[in-house]
């Protein structure tokens, strides 16, 4: 069977893949350009913690069944969003110690995170592929809704990045000069991160931790690797996101690889063309 | 000083307190920048210039006393550019752009940025047209200065803001640049202008504020009465002489033997 006569095994899960990369893409671009590369990465972390805390206080068995929740938006995936959204206020509105910078603080808060999902998912009861498929999702089977959740949550950032991304980009590269204009940076700034904290949430329920590191920083690498015009640096990262997460799926059937995995490296491949083209232009 | 008692300001601050992060590095400023204004800040490095121009910009909150602003008032600032991350990948004429936000005419305005052939007027007018579509951070630092300044031109304001504008560059583009401010402000442009460098404004600013958390020292008042040798030797900690006339003024350290150095 190829890989196109066996659609109804991956529509879904190739749609909804193609979504939150294309999202991922554009909105990487801007923590690129804040250098909180990290952020997805810790932010990711959060929100697992936030599922496996919802199980371990009880929130699964009292509010939705777990396996519901593997479908849909159940209480553990509520508990996780609100757990990444406080995550997110408190990355983006603290000001660390000066002897820190921020991927700093970033970076202990994934390492922290991580250590917490690990310590508490071992003393909970559930079996560990269920509660892995609530962490982070099942990239191979992506239910209906799961996809028009992902669909929808990745259309309206993206219309919401479209329509801000320069106020965004002004509140990052000349914050003082945004601040004297009266444009309100600590507002826009709350904003991007809120919006990153709501599709990395979604995203990595979606596809998984990994998938959702590598779409959030690898097309946007390579988008400012190639490119040197910021409009044509969002739609590269959005547009190889997306084309990555087709070629990771088509790459996993063909050769029945871990679809994660595969993903990963179409990400990493759009390094290839964008070194060319750097090069070419340098020539 | 009472607000209401001062004529029409763009700006004012009223016995203000000046500092971040809990610490005051002035009390009780009172200083207002009227329409048409030319005001030189200067002092030494590290003399609290920027924290001042900071707090009358509204980007730092004074620490106690009042701060006015005209209301819709709109503000062009142009930043030390030493302060900008050359890893953003923007050309000249998307900085340039960036200029026409502001939230001084409602929140439409916050998000909308300048049209791209009001901002390649506006770097047409500082000589630049033919770089619109060059990287910003492949400038040489004389026409990223120039690029700034025409984002801050670009929406048309009332009060023209440079710290430091002149950093970098050489002495006749140094000069190009001042006249250019110089026939804004005869333009009606209200200027204030940072500098460490005494020589950059004793010829052209209208006012002058000496500036030194050190001592401290804060003072405002015509360029002619402030420019003297005995009020620049406190500000500097040093003995200072002035020379020449008009846009050629200079101020200068007075070495021992007595010759001065540029």
């Amino acid at each position: 069977m190829s890989f196109f006569d066996a659609s109804f095994l991956w529509l879904e899960a190739v749609v909804a893949s193609a979504a939150v990369a294309a999202m991922l893409g554009v909105m990487g671009v801007q923590a690129l350009l804040r250098r909180v590369v990290f952020l997805p990465a810790a932010l990711s972390q959060i929100s697992g913690l936030g599922v496996v805390l919802a199980f371990a206080w009880g929130l699964s068995a009292a509010g939705v069944d777990h396996h519901a929740a593997g479908h849909g938006l159940g209480a553990p995936e509520v508990f996780s969003l609100l757990v990444t959204l406080a995550a997110v206020f408190l990355l983006g509105w603290m000001r660390p110690p000066r002897s820190w910078s921020r991927d700093a603080v970033i970076g202990m808060v994934f390492v922290l995170a991580s250590a917490l999902v690990l310590g508490i998912s071992s003393r909970l009861p559930q079996e560990a592929h269920e509660i892995a498929d609530v962490l982070y999702g099942n990239a191979v089977a992506v239910e209906r809704d799961r996809m028009w959740l992902a669909l929808s949550v990745a259309g309206g950032l993206l219309c919401l990045h479209a329509l801000l991304w320069r106020p965004f980009l002004l509140a990052a590269h000349d914050p003082e000069t945004a601040a004297a204009h009266g444009v309100p940076v600590r507002l826009l700034e709350g904003v991007l991160f809120v919006s990153l904290g709501l599709g990395i949430a979604v995203a990595t329920r979606t596809i998984g931790a990994l998938p959702v590191f590598a779409y959030a920083v690898l097309p946007s690498a390579a988008a400012l690797l190639a490119l040197r015009d910021v409009r044509a640096v969002m739609a590269f990262a959005g547009i190889g996101g997306g084309a990555a997460a087709f070629l990771g799926y088509w790459a996993s059937f063909a050769w029945n690889l871990p679809t994660g995995a595969c993903s990963v490296v179409a990400c990493s491949a759009l390094l290839v063309p964008a070194a060319a083209i750097r090069a070419a232009r340098r020539a | 000083m009472r607000l209401a008692d001062s004529p029409p300001f763009l700006i004012a601050l009223a016995g203000a307190g000046i500092g971040y992060g809990g610490r005051r590095l002035f009390e009780g400023i009172d200083i207002a920048i009227e329409p048409g204004d030319y005001l030189g800040l200067v002092g030494p490095n590290g003399g609290g210039k920027t924290t001042l121009l900071r707090t009358l910009l509204g980007v730092i909150p004074p620490l106690g006393g009042r701060l006015a602003r005209k209301p819709g008032l709109k503000v062009g600032y142009v930043p030390q550019r030493g302060s900008l991350d050359p890893i953003f990948p923007m050309s000249a004429l998307e900085v340039v752009r960036q200029g026409g936000m502001g939230c001084a005419a409602g929140l439409s305005g916050c998000l909308r940025s300048a049209g791209a052939d009001a901002a390649l007027a506006a770097l047409a007018h500082l000589g630049l047209e033919g770089q619109a579509g060059e990287p910003f951070a492949a400038l040489s630092g004389g026409q990223q200065q120039r690029v700034l300044i025409a984002r801050a031109l670009v929406r048309r304001p009332e009060l023209l803001v440079l710290d430091e504008p002149a950093a970098g560059m050489d002495v006749p583009s140094e000069h190009d640049l001042l006249d250019f401010v110089g026939e804004l402000n005869d333009g009606g442009t209200a200027v204030i202008l940072v500098a460490h460098d005494l020589t950059l404004v004793a010829g052209r600013a209208r006012r002058v504020g000496l500036v030194n958390k050190d001592i401290p020292l804060f003072e405002v008042a015509p360029a002619a009465d402030l420019l003297e040798p005995g009020r620049l030797s406190a500000l500097y900690g040093r003995d200072m002489e002035i020379g020449g006339e008009g846009e050629d003024r200079f101020v200068r350290p007075v070495h021992e033997t007595g010759e001065g150095t540029r």
